[in-house]
């Protein structure tokens, strides 16, 4: 797994690659961790080189639901590959997020 | 849900293919499980929504014994059959008995305040496998998954 913290109009997006997983979830909250000591309203997780994600993945996805929502904002998934979809469907996180399927729309506020 | 007695889903039309795979309960052997499960999805042509879903089940079982199983499990094996046009898991660990088949289901309605951060890998399991059941035989907890394949 990898993550990088870009930013473009002043927004965060948090880029993850690889498997988000039983063994890999806690390295990625324990990297999410000071960047979250910081309020963000809005946040976008890039999931575009995903390949995979479990429970344990979609726990480190609702930590950054919850703190969007806490500073009042919402947290933007981008480019979610489609075989990803189902498992967040069954969450009911669509109703907790935003999905983009580009970083453009994601940035223009487009509705999703 | 279908409820299968173990005589229907270890019929003499089942191969396994591989030999069961045998696990320390410890994080650092998931790989072994999503290789052995890559391994029998070439094997069978599995479509990637298929290898992931039994991917997911399996992770997510392997994740409770390895987290919550108190003593905690020494052994835990797995394997995957085939069978006309269903792959068969059997997974096994030898703690106390569990049967993750009567775990309550999350409320996915809730808002994000409120939503619990858990609960979500049997009910993954429940949502994308045809039967899922539970058996306690000679010490171990046998539980049991099948997904009807694609292709």
């Amino acid at each position: 797994m990898n993550i990088v913290i870009e930013h473009a109009q002043d927004l965060p997006i948090i880029v993850l690659s690889g498997r988000l997983d039983t063994a890999t979830a806690p390295g990625f909250d324990a990297e999410m961790a000071p960047f979250l000591a910081e309020p963000h309203p809005r946040i976008l997780l890039d999931l575009a080189g995903v390949t995979y994600i479990s429970s344990a993945g979609l726990r480190s996805v609702l930590h950054l639901v919850k703190h969007t929502a806490a500073h009042g904002g919402r947290l933007g998934l981008v480019a979610t590959p489609p075989h990803l979809l189902e498992v967040i469907e069954i969450s009911g996180f669509p109703a907790l997020l935003d999905l983009y399927p580009d970083r453009e729309s994601a940035l223009n506020g487009t509705a999703p | 849900m279908i409820r299968l007695r173990p005589e229907t889903i270890h019929g003499p039309m089942t191969q396994p293919v591989q030999s069961p795979l045998r696990l320390r309960p410890e994080l650092t052997e998931l790989d072994h499980v999503v290789g052995y499960i890559e391994t029998f999805a070439d094997q069978h042509g599995l479509n990637s929504g298929d290898t992931y879903a039994l991917t997911l089940a399996a992770e997510e079982l392997f994740a409770n014994t390895v987290n919550h199983s108190k003593p905690p499990a020494t052994l835990v094996e797995f394997s995957l059959a085939y069978s006309g046009d269903t792959a068969i898991a059997t997974y096994a660990d030898d703690a106390q008995p569990y049967d993750p088949t009567q775990q309550a289901a999350p409320d996915t309605s809730l808002p994000a305040e409120m939503r619990p951060i858990g609960g979500l890998g049997v009910h993954f399991i429940r949502k994308t496998m045809e039967v899922f059941q539970y058996a306690r035989q000679d010490g171990r907890n046998i539980v049991t998954f099948t997904r009807r394949l694609k292709r």
